[in-house]
C-alpha cells in the first residue's frame, strides 16, 4: 500500500517539475553511526510540498530550482536536518540518531519506559547486540554484554545449557520473564531461538521490587519480536555453520612413559625403598616390546573423542504488517554434535513462534503470542564423566581389544571399555525429549472518556513434558587366553533394560491491568498503572522399568518379573500459586525531576493458608536530570556534557525459599523403604512444622550516575549497589542438642549482604564512513554473612576457623605455597617439618609457609587464600566497526579474581593406579632411572611437577588464579550494496565469518579457565564438578549469512 | 459501534469469569500425612516401622566402621568392611582402621521411638489392645537396638525415653550423660519388655519375642566383658571415675548370667540348618537361604527398590563376575585359625603339589565354605591364583621369603598375557599388585557369595541375599563363652561341639575360654563380630600392635611342572595399629559444642 501511494506522490510531483527551470540533484541518506543507508526517509523542500522518499539503497532523486535550497530531511528516530543543497558534500547526508539511549523504550517490570525518564537500575540489550556472538545457547550469546549479569559457562555439551548466570552476585536465580510472563530459568532463555527476541531487560534494585516475592535476584525480562507496521514484509533467512573444536582437552601418555612413570612412582615409595630400592615394576624386557614396536599402545583418547564437531542453525522468520495487524513467525532449527566420534551425543532442537498483534477495532488491540519449541539429546548409556574418566585415565599398555583382535573387547577395569561405553548401539542410549508450548492471549482497550486511561488482560498457558528413555544394553568384553589360544567371553550390563520417565507441567497466569498516563499542565507528567495477577504452577511425572531380553525398545516388549517397577518422583511433584496486587506511579516534571514508587502484595501458596501468605514489597526510586537545570546548562556546555542525571533506588523483594509446606505437622511419606516378610513397606517420618516460617526479605539499595557526553556520543553509568537480606532460614538444630533428636522446622534467623558496583560505557562515532561502536562494562560484588546461626566452636581458634557471622563468603582455605625442594640439602637444613619429619621428602616436592610458626606444616597453617565460586571482577568490551559493506565485531570478555581447582588425575598423575595425563612428563626425576630417591647422592633432573607419588600439590599451588580474558566473539561481515541486490529482488544480504572462544589468554596452566573443578561450595559433592571428569568447552568457527527478501 | 459493544462486553466478561475463579493458596501438601493416617491402621504404622528399621544400626554388607550405616541405592563399596580393619582381611585403603568412628548419635531415630511409644496408648480404640501391646514390644526392642549401637561405642550416654519439646528451656535440653551401667541395664529391660510383650513369630526383617532376647544375649555379653576386662585394661579419666564408662569388674557376673538366660530362651525355637549332608554346601547354603531355622533376625535387600547391596560383586574377581571390584581378601592369619595349612615339609621345604586343588585337601568343610582357596571353582571357573613362576625352585620356603625382592628368581609379570616358557605367568585371579581389584593374599571370601548367580547378573547393586543379622549359630556362641565365663564349662562344650558338628569339625573332649573365643571367630567370620569382640574383649591393642599380616602366595615351578604355596607379607603390606583410647569412641565433637554437659569426654579425647 505504502508504496503504491509513493509512486502516485512521485507521479504527482513530476509533472510540477516540469514547469520551473529545474536542477536534478540526487543524494543518499545514511546513518551518522554506522554509516548504513536509511530507506523511506522524507526529503523535502524547505517551504514546499515537494520532496522525495529515498529507495532501498537510501538514494533519493529530487528536482530543486538551485542549489541555495534548503532540503529538510527527517527520518523516525534521528534528528531532523535541514541542509542547503550546496553544502551538500559527495552527495552524502548524514542523519544522526536522535539520542537512541534517551529515546529508546525500555521493558519494565509491568511496562516500558523511556530510558531518559527512568529511575531504578535497568539495563538492556538489543536484539543486533545479542546475535554479535555465535552460540548454541542464549545465555552465551549476552555474556559480557549486561554489566553486573555474571556468566559463567560450565559446558558446552550439546543439549545442557548449563550457565552459572546471576545477577550482581545475587545468591537467589534471577526472575525469568518472557513477554510479561513469570516462568522458566536460564535454561529456557538459553533454548530460545536468539534470532526471535527484540530485547532484554534486566532488573537489579528496586526495579525488580514490582515482582515481589520471587525477585530476590533480580529479573530478566525478555521481549520477543511482534512484527513492523510500515506496510513491508520482511522474510529473513539466516543460516550458520559452525564447526567445533575443543577446549583444554588432556592428553595420555604412551605405553613406554606410563611404565616408566609408574616404576618412578613405585620407588617413591618410602616404607618399600628405604634403604634399597625393590625391583621395577616393569623391567627392561616389559618395556621392551613397546619400544621396539612389538606392541602398539593403546590410543584410548583418539579412539573415543573427535577433533572437531559440526554444528548449524537456520532460522527463517517473516515479519510485517499495517496499521490493522502485524505480524511476527519465526522457525529456528538447531544440531549441534557432540565430541564422540561414535556422533552418538548430539543435539537437535526446533524452535517456533507466531506472534500476531491485531486491532480490532478502534481503541481495542488483540494480541497472540505463541512459542514453542521440542528438542532431543541423545547420548551413550554410559554416565558421561565415567567416559572422560576412563578415557583420560586408561591405561596405555592394556588392550582396546583382546589379543588386538577387534572381534573382541578386551575387559578393561570397571567394564569400561571406551571403545563399548560411547557407543549406543553396544552399550545402550539416554535419550531426552522436551516439548514446550507457550501462549498467551491478551487484549487492550483504550478506555473511551477519560484520555490515556486503557486496560488490558492477559492470559497465559504454559505446558511442557520431558520423555525420557534409557536403553541399557548387555554387551560382552573378553579376556584372551594365551596359553591355549582362546577368548573368555564376560557379560556386561545384564540384564539388558527399558527405564522410560516422562515429566510434565501446566503452569497458568492471568492478569488484568488498568494504565493512565497523562500530563497536567504541561510539566506534570504522571503515569500509573495497577494490575492484579495469579498464576497456578503444576507438575507430574512417573516412570517405570522393564528387563528386556529380545531387542525392543518399548516397554511392551519388557519382561514382567520381580525387577520391573513403576513410581515417580514425589521431588517433582509440584502443585503451588501465587496471587498478587501490583501498582507502580511515576511522576515526573519537565523530565527533570523524576520519581517513582511501585508496590506488590504477593501471595503464596507455600507458607501457612491466611494472612502469612501475603507479604507487601514496596520499590521507589528518584532521580535528577542536571542537564535539564537551566543553572547546570550556563555551568556545562551540552556539546561536553549532553545528559546527566543521578538517581537512586531502595527497595524489598522477597526469596521464596525455605521448605514448603514447613508449617505443616504431619508424618511425611514416603522417605524410604523397608523389606517386611517378602514386599518392601514404604517409610515415614514424623515431620514438625514452624508456623511463623516467612520468607527472607531483601532490601536493594542503588545509587546511580547516568551521563551522556559530546552529543551523545559517549554514554556510561556508574552504580553503586547493597543487598541486605534478612530472616533466611536457619535450622535451629545447628544450635539444639542432639539428643533432642527432633527435625526441627527452618526459622528465620540468618542474614547476609552483597553489595558491589557496575560499571559501563561506550562511545559511538562515524569518521567519513567508519562507523566505530566501542562498549565496554566491568561490575565487582561481594557476598558477606552477618548473622548465621551455629553452635559455639570448641575453642577460639575453630571458632576463628568456622564462625561465618559478618564475614565475607567464598573463601577458600588452604596452606601458601612456598615452593620447590630443589636439592637434599636444602630438604636437610630445611626448620619446617612439612609432615613425616621431612624424611620421606625429596627433591621436587612442594613445600608450603609455616604460617602460624610452630615448625610444622599442618591444618593449622590452612588460612584465606583465594575466592571460590564465580568471579570478583567480570568485564566485557565490544568494539564494533564498520566501513561502506564491512563489518567487525568483537567482544573481548573475562573475569579477574577467580581461582578453580582440579582433582584426581589432573592433580595426581597415575591415580587410582591407572595412567598420567602429559603434563606429568614435565616432572622431576632421576637421571638414572634406577637411581634411588633417597640416595643424597642422585642426580635429578627438575621438572614443573614434583615427581611420581609425591604429595600432590595443595593450598596456593593447588588452587590456582584461572582470570581470563577472552576473544568471546570475533566477527566480520560483508553486506552486498543494496543497489546490487535490488535486480535479483533481494532486499540485504549479509554474510560473515565468526568464532566464539578464539582465543584465551590465562595464566592457568593446562586448563581452560572456564571449565569447572571442585570446590569448597560442592560440600564434597562430587556430581557437583566430577572431579572435572565434564565435557569440554568448545571454540567454533562459523561461516554464515543473513538474506532479507 | 454497536458491534464492537458486544465484542467490549463479551471480552468483559471473559474475563471476569477468569479471574473470579480466583486462585485458591490454600494448596494442601501432597506427601504429608496427620497422625491419624498413620495411627489408625496397623499399614499406617507399619509406615512409620519401616522408617525405623531402616535406620537400625544393623552392621551388614553396606555396613562401614569409619563411615557407619548405608542404606542408598548405591553404597557398593562392601568391601570397606571391619573384616578388613581387623586383619580378618586386608584391604588397601590406608586411614580406615579400627580406632575411628564416625559420630553415630542416633537420637533422630530414638525420637521416632519414643513418639511411637507415646502415641500408639492413644490410638488402642482403632489398633486394638493386643495390637498395641504387640507393637509397643516391638517399639522396645528397636529402642533397646538403637541404644545398643551407642552403648558399645560411648559407654555411657543420655538416655532419653520420652520426645522432648525442642523449644523448651536450653537447660533442660542440655541433659547430662547416664552412667554406662546404667544403660546396659536400660537396654536389659527394654529386651526383657520386648520379650514380654511381642508375639512368637514375625514376618521376615520384623522381630519378634525372640529376637529381643537373642539381642539380649548378645548386649549383655558386651556389658559383661566391659566389665570384667575393661576393668584390667583401660584408660583412666575424669569419665572413667564418674562411671560414664567402665563398670564395676563385680557385676560381671550378673551380666554373664543375663547374656546366658536370654540365650537359654531360644531353645528349641531355632536350630541350626543343616539341610545337606554335604557339609561344605551346607555351610555355604546357610548364608543363601532366607527360610533357614537358624535364621533370627534378617535385613532383605531388593534391586526393584534400590536397596540391593554388591557382596557379589565385592568379593569376587572380574573374572567370576560382570563386574567386580573387590577389595578386601581373608589373610592367612585368618585361615591359620584352622591350624598351620600343610604347604611345607618337614625339612622346611615347600611341599610340591600336583594343583591347587590339592591344597584343600582334608580342610575343615567350614573353613572351604568360609574363603575360597586357589584351585575351587566359582561360575564354572576356577580360582587360578598364581603370583608367579619359579623356573626351578630349591631351598626352603622361609629362606625364599626372607630374601631381597629383587635378588629371588621367581618371574611375575605384569598382565596376564605374559607368558613365560608358554606358560601363564600369573592367574586371571591374581595375586597381582598392579591394581587393587586381584587378590593379595591369595585367598577370596566365599562366605554369603552367591554361587548361583550367572555371572552376567554379578554386578555392582545387585545382589540381593539377605544379611542375617542374628542367627541361632552366634546365640549357641554367646551361651557358650557366657557359661565358660560361669564357670559352666560343660555346658559350654555342648553349644561348641554342636558348631562344630555343623561345622564338619572333630568336636571337642575338652573346652576353654581360648577354644570357645577362636571357635567363634570361626564360626562368626566376616560378620562383623570380631571387630567388637577385639574390643569386649579388650585385646585389639594386643592383636593389633602394628601388626603386619600374611598371605599365601601360589608359584608355578616350571621344571618340576608342581605349584607351592609360600607364606608371605600381603602384598598390600598394610600396618594395623590400636590404641587403648579406641576402646571407646570419643562424644561426637559437634554434640559437645551444643551441649557441654556431655563432658567429661571419654579418656584420652
Amino acid at each position: 500500500m505504502k508504496k503504491l501511494r509513493y509512486l502516485l506522490i512521485l507521479l504527482f510531483l513530476f509533472p510540477l517539475g516540469l514547469l520551473a527551470q529545474q536542477t536534478s540533484i540526487s543524494g543518499k541518506v545514511i546513518d551518522l553511526t554506522d554509516g548504513s543507508a536509511l530507506p523511506g526517509v522524507s526529503v523535502k523542500i524547505k517551504g514546499t510540498t515537494a520532496g522525495a522518499i529515498t529507495d532501498i539503497a537510501g538514494k533519493f532523486t529530487l528536482n530543486v530550482a538551485n542549489t541555495n535550497v534548503i532540503l529538510q530531511v527527517s527520518y523516525l528516530g534521528y534528528l531532523t536536518k535541514e541542509v542547503i543543497v550546496k553544502d551538500i558534500k559527495g552527495g552524502t547526508i548524514a542523519l544522526t540518531a536522535t539520542n537512541k539511549t534517551l529515546d529508546e523504550v525500555v521493558v519494565v517490570g509491568y511496562g516500558v519506559q523511556k530510558r531518559a525518564t527512568i529511575t531504578g537500575s535497568v539495563s538492556t540489550l538489543q536484539s543486533k547486540e545479542i546475535v554479535t556472538t555465535k552460540n548454541e545457547s542464549v545465555i552465551n550469546m549476552l555474556s559480557g554484554k549486561i554489566p553486573g549479569v555474571r556468566i559463567v559457562q560450565t559446558t558446552a555439551e550439546p543439549g545442557s545449557f548449563a550457565n552459572n548466570l546471576n545477577i550482581r552476585g545475587f545468591t537467589s536465580a534471577p526472575l525469568v520473564v518472557i513477554d510479561g510472563v513469570i516462568g522458566g530459568d536460564q535454561s529456557t532463555i538459553g533454548r530460545m531461538d536468539p534470532n526471535e527476541i527484540e530485547s532484554v531487560s534486566v532488573l537489579k534494585d528496586a526495579a525488580a521490587s514490582i515482582y515481589g516475592i520471587r525477585a530476590a535476584g533480580g529479573a530478566i525480562l525478555i521481549t520477543t519480536k511482534k512484527g513492523g507496521k510500515n506496510g513491508n514484509i520482511n522474510i529473513n533467512y539466516s543460516v550458520n555453520d559452525a564447526i567445533q573444536t575443543f577446549l583444554g582437552m588432556p592428553q595420555g601418555v604412551g605405553a613406554v612413559d606410563y611404565m616408566l612413570l609408574t616404576n618412578e612412582k613405585v620407588k617413591r615409595d618410602f616404607a618399600n625403598n628405604f634403604v634399597s630400592n625393590v625391583t621395577p615394576q616393569y623391567s627392561y624386557a616389559d618395556i621392551k616390546p613397546w619400544l621396539d614396536g612389538t606392541y602398539k599402545s593403546a590410543d584410548w583418547i583418539g579412539m573415543v573423542f573427535r577433533k572437531t564437531a559440526n554444528q548449524i542453525q537456520h532460522n527463517l522468520n517473516i515479519d510485517g504488517g499495517n496499521d490493522k495487524i502485524s505480524y511476527f513467525f519465526n522457525f529456528g532449527y538447531q544440531r549441534q554434535d557432540g565430541v564422540f566420534k561414535t556422533g552418538d551425543l548430539n543435539y537437535n532442537k526446533y524452535n517456533f513462534r507466531s506472534n500476531v498483534t491485531a486491532n480490532i477495532t478502534k481503541g481495542l488491540k488483540g494480541q497472540v503470542l505463541t512459542s514453542a519449541w521440542m528438542d532431543e539429546k541423545n547420548q551413550p548409556y554410559t554416565d558421561e564423566w565415567t567416559i572422560y574418566k576412563y578415557t583420560w585415565n586408561q591405561i596405555p599398555t592394556h588392550q582396546i581389544y583382546a589379543n588386538d583382535n577387534p572381534l573382541y573387547p578386551a575387559v578393561i577395569d570397571d567394564n569400561m571399555n571406551p571403545s563399548i561405553i560411547t557407543d549406543a548401539d553396544k552399550v545402550g542410549s539416554k535419550r531426552s525429549r522436551n516439548k514446550s508450548i507457550t501462549s498467551q492471549l491478551n487484549l487492550t482497550y483504550d478506555i473511551p472518556g477519560i484520555k490515556g486511561l486503557s486496560a488490558k488482560a492477559l492470559f497465559n498457558i504454559d505446558y511442557g513434558v520431558n520423555d525420557y528413555n534409557q536403553i541399557k544394553k548387555t554387551f560382552s568384553l573378553y579376556t584372551y587366553k594365551a596359553d591355549d589360544n582362546s577368548y573368555i567371553p564376560s557379560v556386561v550390563n545384564s540384564p539388558s533394560g527399558i527405564t522410560r520417565a516422562y515429566y510434565t507441567h501446566l503452569n497458568t497466569l492471568s492478569q488484568v491491568t488498568l494504565n493512565y498516563a497523562h500530563t497536567f499542565f504541561d510539566d506534570h507528567n504522571i503515569t500509573a498503572m495497577a494490575t492484579y495477577e495469579q498464576s497456578h504452577e503444576t507438575a507430574d511425572n512417573f516412570n517405570a522399568y522393564r528387563d528386556t531380553e529380545i531387542p525392543v525398545n518399548y516397554l511392551f516388549g519388557g519382561l514382567q518379573n520381580s525387577n520391573m517397577y513403576g513410581g515417580m518422583d514425589a521431588n517433582a511433584l509440584q502443585d503451588q500459586a501465587h496471587r498478587s496486587i501490583i501498582g507502580r506511579f511515576n511522576y515526573d516534571f519537565k523530565g527533570k525531576y523524576l520519581a517513582e514508587f511501585s508496590f506488590r502484595r504477593d501471595g503464596t501458596s507455600l507458607y501457612k493458608p491466611g494472612a502469612d501468605q501475603y507479604g507487601f514489597f514496596p520499590g521507589a526510586s528518584i532521580g535528577w536530570v542536571l542537564t535539564k537545570e537551566d543553572f547546570f546548562r550556563k555551568l556545562v556546555s551540552d556539546n561536553i556534557l549532553s545528559n546527566l542525571k543521578l538517581r537512586a533506588s531502595y527497595g524489598k523483594v522477597g526469596d521464596e525459599q525455605g521448605n514448603a509446606f514447613n508449617y505443616v505437622n504431619g508424618y511425611t511419606y514416603p522417605v524410604n523403604n523397608y523389606i517386611f516378610a517378602s514386599s518392601a513397606v514404604n517409610g515415614s517420618a514424623p515431620k514438625l512444622g514452624n508456623p511463623g516460617l516467612t520468607w527472607p526479605i531483601s532490601t536493594i539499595k542503588n545509587i546511580a550516575i547516568d551521563f551522556g557526553l559530546f552529543g551523545g556520543k559517549v554514554d556510561g553509568t556508574i552504580e553503586v549497589f547493597r543487598n541486605d537480606r534478612t530472616g533466611l532460614p536457619a535450622t535451629p538444630s545447628v544450635a539444639l542438642p542432639g539428643t533432642v533428636g527432633a527435625d526441627v522446622p527452618q526459622i528465620n534467623y540468618n542474614s547476609d549482604r552483597v553489595q558491589g558496583l557496575d560499571f559501563n560505557l561506550s562511545y559511538r562515532n562515524t569518521f567519513g564512513q567508519l562507523g566505530v561502536n566501542l562498549t565496554g562494562n566491568i561490575g565487582t560484588t561481594r557476598l558477606k554473612n552477618m548473622t548465621v546461626l551455629r553452635s559455639n566452636s570448641g575453642n577460639e581458634y575453630l571458632n576463628w576457623k568456622e564462625n561465618q557471622t559478618n564475614r565475607y563468603q567464598n573463601v577458600w582455605w588452604g596452606p601458601e605455597y612456598a615452593g620447590q625442594f630443589t636439592t637434599y640439602k636444602q630438604i636437610y637444613n630445611y626448620g619446617v617439618n612439612t609432615g613425616g619429619g621431612n624424611n620421606n621428602t625429596i627433591p621436587g616436592d612442594y613445600y608450603y609457609k609455616d604460617w602460624n610458626g610452630d615448625g610444622v606444616i599442618d591444618d593449622k597453617d590452612s588460612h584465606p587464600i583465594a575466592t571460590t565460586d564465580i568471579p570478583l571482577y567480570n568485564y566485557g568490551f565490544t568494539v564494533g566497526l564498520s566501513y561502506k559493506g564491512f563489518d567487525m565485531n568483537m567482544l573481548l570478555q573475562g573475569a579477574a579474581g577467580v581461582y578453580v581447582q582440579y582433582g584426581e588425575q589432573f592433580a595426581e598423575p597415575l591415580m587410582y593406579g591407572r595412567s598420567a595425563l602429559t603434563r606429568f612428563l614435565d616432572s622431576w626425576h632421576t637421571a638414572d632411572p634406577s637411581a634411588n630417591v633417597f640416595d643424597p647422592n642422585t642426580q635429578w633432573v627438575p621438572g614443573y611437577y614434583p615427581a611420581m607419588g609425591s604429595p600432590a600439590a595443595q593450598g596456593t599451588k593447588a588452587i590456582q588464579n584461572a582470570s581470563y580474558l577472552r576473544v568471546k566473539t570475533l566477527e566480520f561481515g560483508y553486506s552486498l550494496s543494496p543497489a546490487v541486490l535490488k535486480s535479483i529482488g533481494v532486499r540485504k544480504f549479509r554474510i560473515y565469518v565468526n568464532s566464539y572462544n578464539l582465543l584465551t589468554f590465562t595464566g592457568l596452566k593446562n586448563y581452560d579457565p572456564e571449565h569447572q573443578g571442585p570446590n569448597p561450595r560442592d560440600n564434597g559433592d562430587f556430581s557437583k564438578a566430577f572431579a572435572g571428569y565434564t565435557y569440554p568447552m568448545n571454540r567454533t568457527f562459523n561461516l554464515g549469512a543473513n538474506v532479507s527478501f | 459501534m454497536k458491534s464492537i459493544h458486544k465484542f467490549i462486553i463479551a471480552i468483559s466478561i471473559g474475563v471476569g469469569v477468569s479471574l473470579t475463579s480466583c486462585q485458591r493458596l490454600d494448596i494442601l501438601p501432597t506427601n504429608i500425612f496427620t497422625p491419624e493416617i498413620i495411627y489408625d491402621s496397623e499399614a499406617g504404622v507399619k509406615s512409620f516401622l519401616a522408617t525405623i528399621y531402616h535406620n537400625l544400626p544393623i552392621e551388614d554388607f553396606k555396613y562401614r566402621p569409619d563411615q557407619g550405616f548405608k542404606t542408598g541405592g548405591n553404597d557398593w563399596e562392601n568391601f570397606y568392611n571391619s573384616a578388613s580393619v581387623t586383619g580378618e582381611e586386608v584391604g588397601p585403603f590406608g586411614g580406615m582402621d579400627i580406632g575411628g568412628g564416625f559420630g553415630y548419635w542416633p537420637y533422630g531415630d530414638i525420637r521416632n521411638v519414643n513418639t511411637l511409644i507415646a502415641e500408639l496408648p492413644k490410638h488402642v480404640a482403632k489398633l486394638g489392645q493386643p495390637t498395641v501391646n504387640a507393637l509397643l514390644g516391638e517399639a522396645h526392642f528397636l529402642r533397646a537396638y538403637y541404644y545398643f549401637g551407642m552403648a558399645k561405642r560411648y559407654g555411657g550416654i543420655p538416655i532419653i525415653t520420652v520426645p522432648q519439646d525442642p523449644g523448651a528451656p536450653l537447660s533442660t535440653l542440655q541433659v547430662h550423660r547416664d552412667k554406662e551401667q546404667a544403660v546396659w541395664d536400660f537396654i536389659g529391660t527394654e529386651l526383657d519388655l520386648g520379650y514380654q510383650m511381642m508375639p512368637e513369630t514375625s514376618d521376615a526383617g520384623r522381630a519378634n519375642r525372640y529376637v529381643a532376647a537373642a539381642l539380649k544375649s548378645r548386649a549383655m555379653l558386651y556389658a559383661a566383658c566391659v566389665a570384667r576386662y575393661g576393668s584390667v585394661n583401660f584408660v583412666d579419666g575424669p569419665a572413667r571415675a564418674q562411671g560414664l564408662v567402665g563398670i564395676p569388674a563385680d557385676k560381671a557376673t550378673a551380666y554373664f548370667q543375663a547374656a546366658y538366660d536370654a540365650a537359654k530362651l531360644l531353645d528349641g525355637h531355632y536350630s541350626l540348618y543343616n539341610a545337606n549332608s554335604d557339609k561344605v554346601q551346607n555351610y555355604v547354603d546357610l548364608f543363601l537361604k532366607s527360610t533357614s531355622p537358624e535364621n533370627i533376625f534378617i535385613k532383605q535387600y531388593s534391586i526393584a527398590t534400590h536397596t540391593a547391596h554388591s557382596w557379589d560383586a565385592t568379593m569376587s574377581p572380574r573374572y567370576f563376575t560382570a563386574n567386580a571390584l573387590s577389595r578386601s581378601y581373608p589373610t592367612l592369619d585368618f585361615v591359620r585359625l584352622w591350624g598351620e595349612l600343610p604347604v611345607t615339609n618337614g625339612d622346611g621345604t615347600p611341599k610340591r603339589f600336583d594343583n591347587r586343588a590339592q591344597l584343600m585337601q582334608g580342610l575343615e568343610p567350614r573353613l572351604l565354605a568360609t574363603v575360597y582357596f586357589p584351585g575351587a571353582t566359582l561360575r564354572g571357573l576356577m580360582f587360578d591364583m598364581q603370583r608367579g613362576i619359579y623356573p626351578s625352585f630349591s631351598g626352603t620356603a622361609a629362606a625364599e621369603v626372607a630374601k631381597q625382592a629383587n635378588s629371588r628368581s621367581y618371574i611375575l609379570a605384569g598382565d596376564t598375557k605374559t607368558l613365560y616358557q608358554g606358560k601363564q605367568v600369573i592367574g586371571f585371579t591374581g595375586p597381582w599388585t598392579g591394581g587393587d581389584e586381584l587378590t593379595r593374599t591369595g585367598f577370596y571370601v566365599r562366605k554369603y557369595v552367591d554361587y548361583n548367580k550367572p555371572q552376567s547378573a554379578v554386578d555392582l547393586n545387585r545382589s540381593e541375599q539377605p544379611w542375617i543379622d542374628l542367627r541361632y549359630g552366634e546365640i549357641l556362641l554367646n551361651r557358650a563363652e557366657a557359661a565358660m565365663e560361669l564357670g559352666n564349662a560343660g555346658d559350654a562344650l555342648t553349644s561348641v561341639n554342636l558348631i562344630r558338628s555343623r561345622a564338619g569339625a572333630a568336636p571337642y573332649t575338652s573346652i576353654d575360654l581360648n577354644k570357645v573365643r577362636n571357635e567363634r571367630r570361626m564360626e562368626l567370620a566376616f560378620e562383623n563380630q570380631y571387630y567388637w569382640d577385639l574390643k569386649r574383649w579388650r585385646t585389639a591393642d594386643v592383636v593389633l600392635d602394628r601388626a603386619h599380616f600374611k598371605g599365601l602366595m601360589p608359584y608355578y615351578v616350571l621344571n618340576e611342572n608342581k605349584f607351592i604355596f609360600l607364606a608371605e607379607t600381603e602384598l598390600f603390606n598394610r600396618e594395623y595399629s590400636f590404641q587403648k583410647q579406641f576402646y571407646y569412641e570419643g562424644i561426637p565433637g559437634g554434640e559437645i559444642g551444643k551441649n557441654p554437659n556431655l563432658l567429661p569426654n571419654n579418656p584420652n579425647y
